[in-house]
């Protein structure tokens, strides 16, 4: 249907425009869904991370403060132990008589507690009394002088007595731990206690998998440790700052990773510490940071694997759902652009469901209605063009009919001129005057009718409405036609009416004046009765006849120009055929309704609609000015243009007849170059519209006042009916005799320029109304040559 | 595209985790040696094994895993013990455990690189096999089973439980210096204790019999058995000939008593053996023998066959049974 290449072109083209669009309405939908998708998530994870991270780590610091505390518990619990073991037996060995009694509890005690290495049972004075070891032979009393020893003094002065921790062999890790007895005298109990088993409790203790706890002295050396080695090589652990801070009596969890105490590959561990009472040492717990943040580090790992698969999934979705939202736009717009680029029948197809799927149904039904319109136009166009083209059928007919009808009386007056050659005789040579004059007058009202047609159609005829009596009207008519009904014995009634009716009233009555002589002319017995009746605001007026009466199938053809009904006779005497067509244009120019009804053999009623008018005083009547003929010619000298020979000779007989003084000449430079050798104003001009070498009237006129530097009075003559040339011609300003111009009516025309009195004003509606006023031609007026 | 790069990142997170952790085990497997210095069949040396395994497995180790510990099993003199030193060396173990004074005193000469984990030899840095207990120095470090001391405390043990006694024989060999270093000790306190204490040969069943008899042979006569492999071995023989000599005695280790011997005191050996393989762990993981200290044993049991108290006449204080860390019906 559509020019293939061109469709595909503009496929191209939208695709192409739509490519660049749909990248970009694609890329922002997509950015705008990432964002309202990713930015939450990323903000959620990141919150949730964060949190998580807070959450640990204060569950870290709780944990490992509970731990220290627990651990530093344990060692505590283990020294009271130790501490309490040994008050039972300063008890129970100053109860003992015996020195086997006394050293069998001190035996004891070694059973009892495997830390203490050895024991020695002081008395009050400071001298040894018993050794008990648990490596070395037993000794009773050696009586060596411990008086003077710290832990002898201190623990008298102060029933307790923690020593200081030393390494036996620099090796093991020892303390003294001294008590008195409840009594002065009963002395002191001196252990020493083999601190390697607190590795037990240390190493018991779990740090998660990697930490360590370790205990260190009040001077910062380390005492017990998961790795023993390290303390038996008597580390000194002051020089780590968690150590020193801790020291100096800050037993806050350290704010941050530190390096390790235990192992000097790990760089941070997040450490804390607890004093341990009553030895007053510290318990340390440190943890790799790496492994106390592991679960954090697994759950960031985790949530942000869920978190890429979440962007993935929005990135996805969010494309996906761009592209939904995207596409049907896309097929919207290269729909759209299709149907703009004049592809109608193109419909868009999109089956969202939604209110783009809406929006595609209105483009389609817009498209729908497009082509509806566009084909309504063409159809519009194709009848358009028919009507046209029958129209001119119709001219093409019209001028044949007029064709024929000119050739009739000219045919007749052929043959009359012929019998005039011939013919001289005076009473024969008048009644083929009489014959050429009505063959002259059958052609001039053919003409006239045309010209009136012409007239229509180029709507030069512009109706004057004002109110007037319709009785008026009726008693012109009567007047009319009362001669020609009594002649064909026919009874005229013309009922009076006193309504008043708002028209034009030559144009009205140029309607019922055709009306009237068609009824009269086709009417053969019988009559003809004129008259008018209400009908609320609407006068209509009625024109019946007893005539042959119009066939219905008939009805609408009578107005048609050159149309006739055959008569029986099959004679074409009474008419042309124009004068139906005439009404019907003043009709439609009046916008007055005109119905026709008949019955075949029977009669006919013509009616005209004519709106009713308010009464109207005073009402005066319109003459019919017909200039008086008097002697304004003589001796006044008249120029002619005229570039057909002929026309220009009949002129200047005419005028000479007339008393004129005559200048005739084929144009304008002619006319100045004799009216310069005459040397004489002219007193009127009358020319040619047209004129040779393309010229008009008016110029030619124009150029005559020019040059004799005067406004000579001046009228047109033309043969041409175009409505352009009446249209042109109205609009000059001049007035215009259209040819054939009958004899009487030039010489009233050319009588009233060349008065002086130049008040009369005479219009072309006025000629028609001169020409047409008379049904037949009057008696009186006088064969004059055609032309 | 994405979608291939999404799941690769999951993946790959997915497989990190358990590859990383298996990382470790899936390395090679590591060798080490242990000279046993028993017989195969012998229940103290399987004591002993079973300890040092449980040890490594507590440390995370998997024997026959990621560790392989070539056991060498044996009673001989010195000489052999040499000889299974350098069989084992040609093993090329990582760390070599060695277990008795005769051993040690084998295995020191053999290599300067092989790091070694002994177990016994009180008199490793008087020997000079290491410069001191904290930092050992060499390619050796270990475990002291007793303290030089004990000798004496032997010696006071079998006076208080047979006060008879003043004639006490230490049954040692003389291939290892940690016996002799505890017999020198037993001496030196034997005049304050009111005893003849000499030291006898039992490094073989005939040295052993004949020691017996001549202890036999003299009325008020005690015996002494410090902890040695060698000795150790023959353990059933002598308690049994301690039995029908009627002979009180007094062992360094706990499986002479469980073997029907009167009365053992000494250091938990098999625990010795736990705690050696806590330092053959720290060697396979990187620490130096060099930085290891030598340790001594923290508890000393004191274990009571009562049934052989009973054999023997011997009628023990309620006091010392009140000390004993076991009794043995």
């Amino acid at each position: 249907v559509n020019d293939r290449s061109s469709a595909a072109g503009a496929d191209i083209e939208v695709a192409g425009a739509t490519a660049k669009i749909h990248r970009r309405l694609l890329g922002k939908y997509v950015r705008l869904l990432v964002a309202v998708v990713s930015l939450p998530l990323l903000a959620i994870g990141a919150s949730g991370i964060w949190a998580s991270y807070q959450d640990h780590k204060s569950a870290l610091i709780r944990l490992q403060r509970e731990q220290v505390e627990a651990a530093a518990a344990k060692i505590g619990q283990f020294t009271s132990e130790v501490e309490r073991q040994i008050r039972l037996v300063t008890q129970l060995a100053s109860s003992a008589s015996t020195s086997e009694q006394r050293r069998f509890e001190l035996r004891l005690l070694l059973r009892q507690v495997p830390a203490i290495t050895e024991v020695v049972q002081v008395d009050g004075e400071g001298r040894e009394q018993l050794k008990v070891s648990r490596l070395a032979i037993d000794e009773i009393n050696t009586g060596t002088d411990l008086s003077q020893e710290p832990k002898f003094v201190i623990a008298m002065a102060r029933k307790v007595y923690y020593g200081p921790v030393y390494f036996q062999d620099e090796s093991e890790p020892y303390m003294t731990l001294a008590l008195a007895g409840p009594r002065r005298s009963d002395g002191v109990v001196i252990a020493e206690v083999n601190l390697k088993f607190i590795w037990d409790i240390v190493s018991r203790i779990k740090v998660g998998e990697t930490g360590r706890a370790f205990v260190v002295d009040a001077d910062g050396r380390l005492i017990a440790h998961p790795n023993s080695a390290l303390v038996l090589r008597n580390t000194d652990m002051s020089r780590f700052p968690q150590v020193q801070r801790a020291l100096r009596g800050d037993h806050d969890i350290a704010p941050e990773p530190v390096p390790s105490v235990s192992d000097p590959l790990i760089n941070e561990v997040l450490t804390s510490q607890a004093a341990i009472t009553p030895p007053g040492w510290l318990m340390f717990v440190e943890l790799p940071v790496k492994e106390a943040f592991a679960p954090i580090y697994s759950s960031l790992l985790v949530t942000g694997v869920v978190l890429f698969a979440g962007l993935s999934l929005a990135v996805f979705a969010s494309f996906v759902l761009a592209r939904m939202m995207v596409t049907p736009i896309r097929a919207l717009q290269a729909g759209a652009a299709r149907i703009g680029g004049g592809a109608f029948d193109q419909r868009i197809n999109i089956a969202t469901g939604d209110e783009l799927e809406a929006l595609g149904e209105q483009f389609n039904s817009m498209a729908a209605q497009l082509q509806q319109s566009y084909e309504t136009l063409e159809r519009k166009v194709d009848e358009r063009t028919h009507q046209l083209k029958l129209a001119n059928l119709a001219k093409s007919r019209f001028l044949a009919a007029a064709s024929h009808d000119l050739r009739q009386p000219l045919h007749a007056l052929g043959l009359f001129v012929a019998q005039l050659n011939g013919k001289v005789e005076p009473v024969e040579g008048t009644g083929i005057l009489a014959r050429i004059n009505a063959a002259v007058v059958a052609m001039n009202e053919l003409f006239n009718a045309l010209l009136d047609i012409s007239k229509l159609d180029a709507e030069v005829v512009k109706p004057n409405f004002t109110k007037f009596p319709i009785q008026t009207l009726f008693r012109r008519l009567e007047t009319t036609f009362a001669e020609a009904a009594r002649e064909k014995e026919l009874l005229l009634r013309v009922v009076p009416n006193t309504a008043f009716v708002s028209s034009d009233f030559i144009l009205l009555e140029r309607i019922m004046m055709n009306l009237a002589s068609n009824a009269v002319r086709y009417t053969d017995c019988g009559g003809v009765v004129i008259g008018a009746r209400r009908r609320g605001e609407i006068l209509r007026l009625e024109i019946w006849d007893s005539g042959r009466g119009i066939l219905k199938d008939q009805l609408q053809s009578i107005f048609a120009e050159f149309y006739q009904i055959a008569s029986p006779q099959g004679d074409r005497r009474g008419g042309l055929g124009l004068g139906l067509s005439i009404v019907e244009r003043l009709c439609s120019l009046l916008d007055h309704r005109i119905e026709v009804t008949s019955i075949p053999g029977g009669g006919s009623r013509f009616t005209v609609l004519v709106p009713l008018a308010s009464p109207q005083v005073p009402f005066l009547e319109p003459q019919a000015k017909v200039p008086a003929i008097d002697e304004p010619c003589r001796g006044k000298q008249v120029v002619v243009i005229e570039d057909d020979a002929m026309v220009l000779e009949g002129m200047r007989g005419l005028l000479l007849n007339w008393g004129c003084h005559v200048v005739v000449a084929g144009n304008d430079h002619a006319a100045l170059a004799a009216l310069a050798e005459l040397r004489k104003l002219p007193d009127l001009i009358i020319s040619d519209y047209r004129l040779p070498a393309g010229k008009t009237g008016f110029e030619a006129i124009a150029q005559l006042r020019s040059a004799f530097g005067t406004a000579i009075p001046a009228f047109l003559i033309s043969g041409d009916t175009g409505p352009e040339r009446l249209r042109e011609a109205a609009a000059s300003g001049f007035h215009l005799l259209h040819k054939p111009v009958q004899p009487n009516a030039l010489r009233a025309m050319v009588s009233q320029f060349l008065k002086k009195d130049a008040s009369i004003h005479y219009d072309v509606k006025m000629q028609m109304e001169v020409t047409q006023l008379n049904p037949r031609p009057s008696a009186e007026s006088s064969p004059a040559p055609w032309f | 595209m994405k979608r291939r790069a999404f799941l690769t990142a999951f993946g790959s997170a997915a497989v990190a985790l358990p590859f990383a952790a298996g990382a470790q085990q899936a390395a090679r497997t590591r060798r080490i040696g242990a000279l046993m210095l028993y017989r195969e069949d012998d229940p103290e040396g399987q004591l002993r094994a079973r300890a040092f395994r449980e040890g490594l497995e507590e440390r995370g180790w998997v024997i026959g895993g990621n560790l392989q510990i070539d056991f060498h099993w044996g009673v001989g003199d010195f000489e052999w013990t040499s000889s299974a030193v350098a069989e084992m060396l040609k093993l090329a173990p990582e760390v070599l455990l060695v277990n008795g004074g005769q051993a040690v005193r084998a295995a020191q000469p053999a290599s300067r690189t092989v790091p070694m984990v002994f177990i016994g030899a009180v008199d490793a840095v008087t020997q000079g096999w290491i410069q001191s207990l904290a930092r050992p120095g060499g390619n050796m470090t270990g475990f002291v089973v007793l303290p030089p001391s004990l000798g004496a405390k032997w010696l006071e043990l079998l006076k208080e439980v047979a006060p008879q006694v003043n004639r006490v024989a230490v049954l040692i060999n003389t291939e290892n210096s940690s016996s002799m270093v505890l017999a020198r000790s037993a001496a030196a306190a034997a005049e304050k204790l009111a005893v003849e204490a000499i030291a006898v040969h039992g490094r073989t069943a005939a040295e052993i019999e004949a020691a017996m008899e001549m202890l036999a042979s003299t009325p008020k006569s005690g015996l002494i058995v410090p902890p040695d492999p060698v000795v150790t071995a023959h353990r059933k023989l002598i308690v049994g000939l301690a039995a029908r000599y009627r002979l009180p005695a007094v062992y360094g280790v706990r499986g002479f008593a469980a073997d029907g011997g009167l009365i053992s005191y000494g250091a938990n050996i098999p625990a010795l053996f736990r705690q050696a393989a806590g330092y053959v762990d720290q060697i396979l993981r990187g620490e130096k023998a060099a930085d290891l200290p030598m340790q001594r044993p923290t508890t000393f049991d004191l274990v009571i066959n009562l049934r052989a108290a009973k054999d023997f006449g011997i009628a023990l204080s309620p006091q010392l049974l009140a000390l004993a860390n076991e009794l043995i019906e």
